[in-house]
This record gives structure tokens, C-alpha cells and sequence, in this order.
């Protein structure tokens, strides 16, 4: 069985916040083909609409929320993860045509494609689902 | 009426649960849960008619997991798929992947067979209710009238 230190996950590392509570690194897989770079990155409770993904002087940042509205009954009896929103900056060395990266968030994971180009243009890119 | 602030509830929520982190043991006795640090990761809470688990099951849907019943006790199992595509190389691996499987000895209020569960973006919720006989019952409090 996969086995790892869960019980805390890492801080987010990002410069100070301005959002109330902690955010965390969400987990990632980093690759690369002879097109492009993909990157697939763990966000369990997070959908299409609270997923932001932005590309600016080679720079990816994603930010995501999660949703705490099924949070508002339950008393925490037991715990080994704790719930809060996901913050992470990766910095792109190559260069990469910022107009055909691709994103969609299935299952809590978001994938991206970023295809190598000549130019980088900053941009912010929709994230679609399934 | 109570205003719904989601800024104060994430920090409320994550010092109620920073405190749980504290005693693992929370649940009390009655209740065993294997491998703590074992993938996947689970919050339990008490809601309002049973207890509630939370798994995170980032890349898998509901066809990817099953969830057991065997007395008091719950088994939560499935496989997770390497995210890595065949072709190219691999930088940086950081996600969890393989066969899990875990366990739970619910306290004996509960009433694992009629748990429900569902998955949604990447997050496993099983509901375990409440025995019926464990529920709070309101006891209707009849006013005694004396026949003259």
C-alpha cells in the first residue's frame, strides 16, 4: 500500500497571503514530451468554476478553492488531512505558445498541456471540465 | 440569522480540525482505524444523524472505488492509476498511486449497513448513520388533565 506522511500537507511557500486561513501545495507530476510540457496536479474538492490558472512572464499560478458549504454541519472527530485552499507557482523555462494551452479538471485533478512555441504571451487560461 | 461568512468558516474550520489532528484517538476507544498516514488521507466528523468520512481520492470517480460493509466495520478500497502518460519523461512525481485499502471499526451507534457514499471531484463522502435506536427522539411531554 502507497504509505507517506500525510497527517500535514505543505504550506503553500507563497509570498504572504491576504486570504484568512492556511492554503496548501497541492501534489504534482511534472513530464514532458518532444511537443510540450504537461503537468497534472491533485485538487480534491475542487471543481471547474474555482480553479484559476494563469500564465504571466513564465510564471504558471494556480489557485484554487474548495467548497465548505458540506463543511457546515460536521464536528471533526478524526483527522488526518486538513481542508483549505491550494496556491502554487511553477516557473516555465521553455518557451511555450501561451494561445493553444490546454486545461481540464476531472476528478479533483487538473491536467494542463503546454505546448512549446517561439513566444510567451501572459495570459489567463479557462479551465473547462470533465 | 447567522450570515454565512465562508473566510470565517475555512478558519474555524481548519482549527477544529487542527485540534482533532491532536487527539487521534478522538473517536474514543470503540473505534479502530487502520494506518493512519496510509493512503488515502481521511477526515471523520459527527453530523447531524450519523458520522461522516471524508477520503481524498484525487483522479478517481466513482467506478474507481468500493465501499464495504461488514458489521461495524467499513472497508474502503481501490486502485489509482499513475497520472504519467506512456510516452516522453517524467520531471517531477509527486502524486500517490497504486492499490489501497482501508478499515474502520465504527462506534456502536452506528449502523455501517446503511451507509451511503459518494465521490466528487476527488473526494470520497460515506455516510454512516445512526442506529435507529441511537437517535435522539423528541419525547412529546403530555399535559395531564384530571376529569372532575
Amino acid at each position: 500500500m502507497a504509505r507517506r506522511d500525510v497527517s500535514v500537507k505543505q504550506p503553500a511557500g507563497v509570498e504572504e497571503s491576504t486570504r484568512p486561513g492556511h492554503s496548501y501545495r497541492p501534489n504534482a507530476d511534472i513530464g514532458e514530451t518532444s511537443e510540450g510540457v504537461w503537468l497534472a496536479v491533485d485538487l480534491p474538492g475542487v471543481d471547474e468554476k474555482s480553479v484559476r490558472v494563469d500564465l504571466e512572464d513564465g510564471v504558471l499560478s494556480i489557485e484554487a478553492q474548495v467548497a465548505l458549504d458540506e463543511y457546515e454541519t460536521l464536528r471533526p472527530l478524526y483527522s488526518e488531512y486538513n481542508v483549505g485552499n491550494f496556491e502554487r507557482r511553477f516557473r516555465i523555462s521553455d518557451r511555450i505558445d501561451a494561445s493553444r494551452i490546454g486545461a481540464r479538471i476531472e476528478h479533483g485533478v487538473l491536467h494542463l498541456h503546454l505546448p512549446k512555441a517561439e513566444a510567451a504571451q501572459p495570459r489567463t487560461i479557462p479551465v473547462q471540465i470533465g | 440569522m447567522r450570515l454565512y461568512d465562508p473566510f470565517n468558516s475555512l478558519v474555524r474550520l481548519q482549527e477544529e480540525i487542527e485540534r482533532a489532528f491532536e487527539r487521534p484517538f478522538g473517536l474514543g476507544p470503540a473505534v479502530g482505524i487502520s494506518g493512519r498516514g496510509a493512503f488515502p488521507p481521511v477526515n471523520v466528523f459527527q453530523g447531524q444523524d450519523g458520522y461522516v468520512a471524508r477520503f481524498e481520492v484525487p483522479g478517481l470517480g466513482s467506478d474507481d472505488v468500493s465501499v464495504e460493509a461488514h458489521g461495524r466495520s467499513l472497508t474502503v478500497s481501490g486502485k489509482r492509476e499513475p497520472l504519467a502518460p506512456a510516452k516522453g519523461s517524467l520531471h517531477r512525481r509527486e502524486t500517490w498511486s497504486g492499490d489501497f485499502s482501508r478499515s474502520f471499526q465504527f462506534p456502536e451507534d452506528a449502523d455501517p449497513s446503511r451507509a451511503r457514499a459518494e465521490c466528487r471531484h476527488g473526494v470520497l463522502t460515506v455516510h454512516v448513520p445512526l442506529r435507529e435506536e441511537a437517535r435522539p427522539r423528541r419525547i412529546e411531554i403530555r399535559t395531564h388533565q384530571e376529569e372532575k
